[in-house]
């Protein structure tokens, strides 16, 4: 299909809506004549009774009509529409909208620049800041953390200690500027079989302190030697820096029944945090994490 | 001489016309039960097929195409053959239109709560129940057009303007947005993409209330209102003018829908000039509706299928004043997304479409079966629960539309949004129950005429009428 860029179909929707105007005006300007019909009717009888008196057309909406139609014309010539560029205002909505957010950017240039230079946690003490942040995060965090930040499932609680990539402002900071991929992969294949799975389960419950079958949590324990290690820690206190998660303090993110550790075992699970660089840039950002360092304390 | 060439076909008409009756009542139905959902969300039950985004569809088609379709075949049937003075050309052929209709209805309301949809708003049926509207629409067409094309009278009524532009207009636009590339039998895309698909969309949209819901429900103005109020049409040479200003701006409109998106800015304009232009064709319908009542105004104080034709066009006039107005840009950046649109469509839907059709129904069935209507009371009783109901419909979402508009653009100090989205949410809940009230006032009305009309019919039985010769 032809793209709207063509200039093709501009001059050729152009064409048809000039016909359609002058139509539209030629065809009421030659019935605008005042005759008198109200007596008489058009002399056409349909189904019995059906007959048409022949009124004048009003006059107020004669000049209704003829009112939008000078309106449009003028309108399509000042603005986009007949006139190539946008018209002789030379408008167009994009650099409306660039307008409004530069004026709104010099307006809150100020208070903003102020908390652009603040860390997370000198502004997670300034009570004005946080005001800001509550609203910039019932807006912007709540959909996916809840509006009291306590997370759902598969999305982290903000209120607790527990923090996957670390809890140091600056960590919590790149987490809301550039986003996190969480990858679990599915280990079902290499551990060697459902059977596998369910011993590993085992272990990392029991490292919780659940009560486990014991057997099968010590095979379990020698096959997360071998393949969870690397990103949960040898004694399962997870590694920030990979985003592998503790495995001994409770927290499930995916749910804490046997079956759904089990399923996230064999078959991974991925989780993103979206980048918020370009949505709500550096000093919003920083504004964020003060605000979700205050809820943790 | 048969019988069958002597009198007009009613047999169409009734079938038609006591299905209007049937899906006016399931259509609203299901739109109060989501109006409810919005109320009490716990309403879906945890079913999938219960659910807001699959029953919405549900009552939008079933609304427009069951409800308003059926009232558009029996009234053009019933008009196209009177003011022409000739039976229908094919009997087979309509009741082929009749029992494919009702087939596209069915189908619809089993697709549609099992998810399975184009996604194009109004044009939500999968390819194959496409065919069957085009197919069946194609029928139409022959019956209608062959029928005029009889006639015994050399000029063609006004109504029939009206119905012909409603038939040629939704062929073309069905045609052209419901092209798509069939994956499977349930599942098929869009021939068209992005912004191209969503202006085909809309052009389809838009004009789907221009001239399914308004052509066509002129069409009905047309015959039934010069014949309750006995009075003459108000003036020929406008209903020539706003006929042809209303076809030729309406097809336009479309881009209204799409303003401050990523629509050329030339398409926004064209889009919202036309909207304008609109305003006074419209009006051309409202004051040839309003004005034909002149000289008969005492009318209205004891007929209520006036009551209903002119409270209609009323309606009407209204909703083609607020429309125009929500298609200029500054105003549609407040009122797009909100409810106010729900609002602007129901002063429509139920002010404009519902209430005609209701009023011609009261008309038609009487005469379908030979006998009067069986309580002037009840009707007269319908009209004014009617009436409640759209008030309370229509102003709870403007109140809320408008509220929501202004929480949404509503900025704090440091440049913040004053309201989460949530918190506008919550500021809808009582307008919802408002809202829901208005609407099950609406549906008891609708079940009122029901009960009235099943006892009409009951008391008569099927009529004929020969076709008298022309004047």
């Amino acid at each position: 299909m032809m793209d709207f860029t063509s200039q093709f179909w501009s001059y050729f929707i152009l064409v048809v809506t000039v016909l359609s105007l002058i139509f539209v005006i030629v065809l009421a300007f030659v019935n605008r004549h005042r005759v008198s019909g109200a007596t008489e009717t058009t002399g056409h009888i349909w189904d019995e009774d059906l007959t048409e008196y022949d009124n004048p057309l009003p006059g107020w909406w004669l000049y209704l009509l003829y009112l939008t139609v000078i309106f449009s014309i003028v309108y399509l010539i000042l603005y986009p529409g007949m006139l190539p560029n946008g018209g002789i205002l030379n408008w167009s909505q994009i650099e409306r909208y660039e307008k409004e957010i530069a004026s709104a950017n010099e307006s809150y240039a100020a208070v903003m620049g102020r908390y652009a230079q603040s860390s997370p946690s000198e502004l997670a003490t300034d009570a004005q800041a946080m005001k800001t942040a509550a609203r910039l995060f019932s807006q912007n965090c709540a959909l996916c953390h809840g509006s009291d930040a306590r997370g759902a499932p598969g999305i982290p609680n903000l209120r607790d200690d527990d923090w996957i990539y670390g809890d140091s402002p600056e960590v919590i900071l790149a987490t809301i500027l550039d986003g996190r991929n969480g990858i679990m992969p599915g280990w079902e294949a290499v551990l060697g079989g459902p059977e596998a799975v369910e011993d590993v389960t085992n272990y990392v419950l029991q490292l919780s302190g659940d009560v486990v079958f014991v057997e099968s949590a010590k095979r379990g324990e020698e096959k997360y030697k071998t393949v969870c290690i690397a990103c949960h820690g040898p004694n399962g206190e997870g590694v920030p820096q990979l985003g592998g998660v503790n495995l001994t303090d409770r927290i499930w993110l995916h749910g804490d029944s046997f079956e759904e550790i089990a399923d996230v075992i064999a078959n991974g699970v991925l989780n993103q945090m979206p980048a918020h660089r370009d949505i709500l840039g550096d000093a919003k950002s920083r504004l964020l994490a003060g605000y979700v360092i205050s809820l943790s304390n | 001489m048969n019988t069958e060439k002597s009198t007009y076909n009613y047999r169409i008409v009734r079938q038609f016309a006591i299905m209007t009756v049937v899906w006016g009542i399931v259509g609203m139905l299901v739109g109060v039960f989501i109006a409810a959902q919005l109320v009490w969300p716990a309403l879906n039950f945890d079913v999938p097929w219960l659910t807001y985004g699959r029953l919405r569809p549900l009552h939008t088609n079933a609304v427009i195409f069951a409800f308003g379709g059926c009232a558009l075949f029996a009234t053009s049937y019933y008009v196209v053959q009177r003011t022409c003075h000739v039976r229908l050309i094919s009997d087979g052929l309509a009741a082929f239109t009749f029992w494919g209709w009702q087939a596209v209805i069915v189908l619809a309301a089993v697709t549609l709560p099992l998810g399975i949809t184009t996604t194009k708003e109004y044009a939500e049926l999968e390819w194959p129940i496409d065919i069957l509207i085009t197919v069946v629409w194609v029928a139409y067409a022959v019956v209608f057009f062959g029928t005029i094309m009889r006639r015994k009278i050399r000029h063609i009524y006004v109504a029939n303007w009206f119905f012909a532009a409603f038939i040629l207009a939704v062929a073309l636009l069905h045609v052209v947005n419901s092209a798509a590339l069939p994956a499977s039998l349930f599942k098929s895309y869009s021939a068209y993409a992005g912004v191209q698909d969503a202006m085909v969309q809309w052009w389809y949209g838009h004009n789907a209330v221009g001239f399914f819901l308004t052509s066509g429900f002129l069409g009905i103005m047309y015959y039934f209102v010069p014949k309750q109020a006995e009075r003459p049409v108000y003036s020929y040479r406008l209903s020539v003018v706003h006929f042809w200003a209303l076809t030729f701006t309406y097809i336009w409109a479309g881009p209204h829908h799409l303003h401050y998106t990523a629509l050329p800015d030339w398409a926004q304009s064209l889009g919202m000039v036309f909207s304008l232009i609109l305003l006074a064709p419209s009006w051309g319908g409202m004051i040839n509706g309003i004005m034909t009542l002149s000289g008969a105004w005492e009318k209205l104080r004891t007929d209520p299928i006036l009551k209903f034709l002119i409270v209609s066009i009323s309606f009407y006039g209204m909703a083609t004043f607020e429309g125009p107005m929500m298609s200029i840009k500054t105003v549609n950046s407040l009122s797009h997304y909100t409810d106010w649109t729900i609002g602007h469509v129901h002063a429509g839907a139920l002010g404009w479409v519902a209430l005609i059709s209701i009023g011609a129904m009261y008309y038609l069935i009487p005469r379908l079966y030979g006998q009067t209507l069986h309580s002037v009371k009840m009707a007269e009783a319908h009209f004014w629960i009617a009436c409640l109901g759209i008030l309370l419909y229509a102003t709870s979402m403007w109140v809320s539309g408008i509220t929501q508009g202004l929480m949404w653009r509503a900025v704090n100090q440091d440049g913040t949004l004053t309201y989460s989205f949530l918190e506008s949410v919550q500021a809808m809940a009582p307008f919802y129950v408002i809202r829901f009230i208005g609407g099950a006032l609406f549906l008891a009305g609708m079940f009122l005429m029901a009960f009235n009309l099943w006892k009409t019919i009951a008391a008569g039985s099927a009529a004929e009428s020969t076709i008298p010769d022309p004047a």
